[in-house]
């Protein structure tokens, strides 16, 4: 949409871009994308990968390549770290870490039971050691701490993981994975528990994309990084994607947009090489305005973070 | 050198440079293949330190694992916090383990691997996991548990392949810095070999260029000037050094250049020196060759002149007394006796006189002389000579001009060339000595043109001794002495033919203001005068010193006519004696005699009879002694040079009387 967009608004701008979809959130799976990117010739910039855990893999590729990476929703910490071309779209995990323990002691008690499922790559890990470490700091009690695998199909796998929260008895469930993957625990979950309220890390916001029927979605609440109701624009945006898609737009949608539309104007302004596109993301807010973004105003930290807030969004329930 | 100069540079600059470079570019060498062996060292021990890193973190990845497994595997894992606790301290571990590796650079392959890695230990862990949430909830869980094991299995095995991957690219790397350092070592010797060929072509170039070719400049420049070119310089080389000896070299060439015009124009002095010294040595050959016939002619002269003096003079007395006598008697006695007498005794005092003159070399007074009076002298005096032999002399009108000359010796040159001319045309009937002035504003010519033979060896008349005539006819000196007389008055005078026949003489002189110069007076005897004669006075005595005795009775015969008492004596000492004894009028003495000469005589009749001092008259021939010869120049009024004629004796003592 970003890239139509575009060409219908700046013909004369030349790009070439190049779309991958893949299901897969394996790091493997991306740094396979990433290799064959990066075969291609005068590659400036990409638009990913979505997960931490695959733009971390893929980083150090694309920095040794000189080509900007412009992840939209990889929050790991390790991020920041990757290197001066890894740049995203979404703060790091040690704020939404800090948004979620705020969420959680506002909504429970002390003393309620916490349980935690993390899936268990580097941004379940990263997220849990730093939500664990503001829990064990809070009075809330943490009674279930266990990981996941992202693509766990196994029942008794799966049964095993939804009985352990069942016989912890916790207050609340704090999923820190991805929609698909907590849609294989719902159904269980919801059948022993069925108002336990759940409350997901900001992988969650693509719940609507599962296959599991909306009703195991009650009391599921989300991070999310963008309010879609909060301006014309975003709103603006929602109707279209919709209207584009049949879906309902997200957070990472919206952002991912934003990403695309960002890049294409960095090469819009001359941008012919990698550097040269992180050269135009280092000077937005500085040499130049902050990007005007769908999702608000856009500039970066040094180390390639944006600006940006967290929203707690709520399933809403089924009509 | 220009300045050369472009500038030169010197030879020890250039080795210094030379050297400096070849030092510079060894160093540079040395330090390039250093600094590549520092740089292939240092990246082969990041590559190695880089591997031992991973090998660690690897064999920490395995521990951790290790522990994880047996942590899992223990009887009451499920049970026992201090296992759980094991449990997650190693999967710390291992997960750090992994970050590890997160940001280290690898290849897409090894970053797989080792995602692979990562993923089948989030598998592992989660496998781990049901083993402890089974435990919790029923016991045992021994398949979660043989899943853990499989995934910890397949970790390792991917862990190694990835370790195994690592020190194959190690390996690659150490073979690769070693074929690196190999092939720098080789460069380096190539590149030390062409240095050291570049060095060696280069100190070639260098001798050649700045040594071997400023030195064969210098041969070829030293060959130059061994052979006399001294015109072409050393040019610059660009070499300090060889620039110097070649300015060294060029200074010495200018100094030999100047040395050798120098000498050249010494050499020219030399032999113009050489040609005036022979000239000179000529000229001393000559005046010699005059000094000997000077002396010769002198000692002749004074031999002579006595003899030829009573000769003459009684000659003349002679030919007086045999006038006195009728004419039917003394006429042909005079004529043809005593007259011949007369004319040959004549001859000979002319011959003894110009001999006389030849050989003397002293200063002449020289001065204006009357040239249409002197030419009128000759006219007078050859005149009647030519008309005797039947040859005309004439003489063109002569304009007002003086000479500067002497004026006896103009009178001797004119008369010889008259009389030369009269000699070359006898037998030539008619022919016609023509004499002409030709005057400007600075010189006189006078020509001569005759009408005789010519001139048979025109450039050896003018050679002493040198004569066409007839023994007896001439001395050979006439000419030599008009050359001499004429250069002596500053002029010159050349001798040609003419054509068809007859000779050309032109005496050239240097014009002088027409003064009162005295005119050139001859004596001339004359057939029709007697001598003189004076009414005798026997009181008047005169005082006769003169060794000879023949000469005595001349005196004697000569003063009889003016009617005085001769008193003779033979010496000076008798002259004073005779002096201081009694009165005399007049004192008539010789010069050279035995003892004390007539000028002593003289000085002391000056000191002791001063009143003779007018009445004073030496009778002398000429006899070439310097001293002699001034003084009677110098007091020419006191002296009647031998051998005198009779009329001019007694003219000059009726002088002293009155």
């Amino acid at each position: 949409m970003a890239i139509a967009d575009v060409r219908r608004e700046q013909p004369d701008v030349r790009f070439d871009t190049v779309l991958v979809e893949s299901n897969s959130n394996a790091a493997t799976d991306a740094v396979a994308i990433a290799t064959g990117f990066l075969a291609r010739r005068g590659l400036v910039g990409v638009v990913g990968h979505v997960t931490s855990s695959a733009s971390l893999a893929t980083s150090q590729l694309y920095n040794e390549a000189r080509v900007v990476q412009l992840s939209p929703t990889a929050t790991s910490v390790l991020y920041t770290q990757a290197g001066t071309y890894s740049y995203r779209m979404v703060p790091p995990d040690d704020q939404q870490a800090h948004f979620l323990c705020e969420v959680l002691c506002q909504r429970f008690e002390p003393g309620s039971r916490v349980a935690v499922l993390y899936v268990n790559d580097d941004y379940g890990r990263g997220l849990r050691t730093l939500l664990r470490a503001s829990l064990d700091s809070s009075p809330l009690d943490v009674v279930l701490d266990v990981p996941h695998a992202e693509d766990e199909k196994r029942p008794e796998a799966i049964a095993d993981l939804v009985r352990a929260v069942v016989d912890a008895r916790p207050d609340v469930l704090v999923f820190l994975g991805s929609s698909p993957s907590l849609a294989t625990y719902l159904p269980g979950l919801r059948a022993a528990r069925p108002t336990l309220p759940i409350i997901g890390s900001d992988a969650v916001s693509s719940w609507e994309r599962t296959t599991a029927p909306r009703a195991v979605w009650q009391f599921v609440s989300y991070v999310d990084f963008v309010d879609m109701a909060a301006t014309p624009a975003l709103q603006a945006f929602s109707q279209r994607f919709q209207e584009r898609t049949g879906r309902v737009a997200t957070g990472p949608d919206v952002l991912t947009y934003d990403a695309t539309r960002l890049l294409l104007q960095a090469v819009a302004e001359g941008a012919a090489t990698g550097e040269a596109v992180r050269a135009f993301l280092a000077s937005l807010g500085r040499e130049r305005d902050a990007y005007a973004a769908v999702s608000g105003p856009l500039r970066f930290s040094p180390e390639g973070n944006p600006e940006r807030t967290f929203v707690l969004r709520t399933v809403e329930a089924a009509r | 050198m220009s300045e050369v100069r472009r500038r030169s540079r010197s030879l020890r600059e250039l080795i210094a440079r030379g050297s400096a470079l070849l030092t510079i570019a060894g160093l540079a060498l040395g330090l390039g293949l250093a600094g590549v062996g520092l740089v292939r060292q240092q990246q082969l021990g990041e590559a190695g330190r880089a591997r031992l890193e991973e090998q660690r973190i690897a064999n920490d990845i395995t521990r951790g694992v290790m522990r994880q497994l047996a942590a899992i595997t223990a009887p009451d894992a499920a049970r026992s916090e201090r296992w759980r606790a094991e449990y997650e301290a190693a999967g710390r571990t291992v997960y750090e383990g992994l970050r590890g590796y997160l940001f280290r650079s690898l290849p897409a392959e090894e970053r797989l691997r080792i995602e692979r890695v990562k993923e089948e230990h989030l598998r592992m862990e989660v496998s781990a996991s049901r083993v402890f949430l089974r435990d919790a909830q029923s016991g045992v869980e021994p398949l979660a548990a043989d899943e853990a094991l499989e995934h910890a299995l397949s970790l390792v095995t991917q862990l190694e392949a990835f370790v195994r991957s690592r020190e194959t690219e190690l390996r690659t790397i150490v073979d690769a810095q070693s074929r690196a350092l190999a092939q720098v070592a080789v460069g380096g010797v190539l590149v030390l070999l062409t240095l050291v060929l570049g060095q060696f072509v280069a100190v070639r170039s260098l001798v050649r260029r700045h040594v071997l070719a400023p030195l064969d400049a210098l041969r070829r420049a030293t060959e130059r000037v061994g052979a006399g070119d001294l015109s072409q310089p050393v040019a610059p080389s660009g070499v300090a050094e060889f620039d110097a000896v070649g300015t060294s070299f060029n200074r010495m060439a200018t100094a030999l250049q100047e040395a050798r015009t120098t000498l050249e124009a010494r050499n020219t002095e030399l032999s113009q020196a050489l040609v005036r010294v022979r000239a000179a040595q000529d000229e001393l050959v000559e005046s010699e060759k005059l000094g000997a016939l000077g002396r010769m002619t002198a000692g002749l002269a004074h031999e002579i002149n006595n003899p030829l003096a009573s000769v003459l003079g009684y000659g003349e007395l002679l030919t007086t007394r045999l006038a006195e006598l009728p004419v039917e008697i003394g006429g042909p006695l005079r004529d043809e006796f005593a007259e011949p007498i007369v004319r040959e005794a004549r001859r000979m005092r002319l011959l003894v006189r110009s001999l006389l003159q030849f050989s003397r070399r002293g200063e002449t007074q020289l001065g204006p002389v009357s040239l249409p009076d002197a030419l009128q002298i000759v006219s007078e005096l050859r005149g009647f000579a030519f008309a005797n032999a039947g040859l005309v002399l004439t003489i063109a009108p002569v304009p007002p001009v003086a000479v500067r000359a002497e004026r006896q010796h103009l009178q001797s040159v004119l008369l010889n060339l008259v009389n030369n001319a009269l000699d070359a045309m006898k037998g030539r009937a008619g022919g016609t000595l023509r004499v002409q002035v030709e005057a400007t504003d600075e010189v006189v010519d006078v020509v001569f043109d005759d009408e005789g033979p010519g001139l048979s060896e025109p450039a050896r008349i003018f050679e002493a001794f040198y004569t066409t005539k007839g023994v007896g006819e001439g001395t050979g000196l006439g000419l030599a002495l008009v050359q001499r007389f004429m250069e002596s008055f500053g002029g010159s005078i050349t001798a040609e033919n003419r054509t068809p026949h007859g000779a050309r003489f032109r005496l050239r002189f240097v014009r002088e203001p027409l003064t009162d110069a005295a005119s050139v007076t001859i004596d001339t005897p004359s057939r029709a005068t007697p001598l003189p004669l004076r009414a005798a006075s026997p009181n008047d005595r005169i005082l006769v010193v003169e060794d000879e005795t023949h000469l005595q009775t001349l005196h004697r015969r000569l003063l009889a006519r003016l009617g005085v008492t001769p008193v003779m004596v033979s010496s000076v000492s008798a002259a004073r004696d005779a002096l201081l004894a009694g009165v005399f009028r007049a004192v008539i003495s010789d010069v050279k005699m035995p003892g004390e000469s007539g000028f002593v005589l003289h000085a002391w009749v000056l000191a002791n009879r001063p009143e003779l001092a007018t009445r004073f008259l030496f009778v002398t021939g000429q006899i070439g002694d310097e001293f002699e010869d001034r003084w009677l120049q110098e007091h020419g009024e006191l002296v009647l040079q031998k051998p005198f004629e009779a009329r001019e004796y007694l003219t000059r003592v009726a002088r002293l009387l009155d």
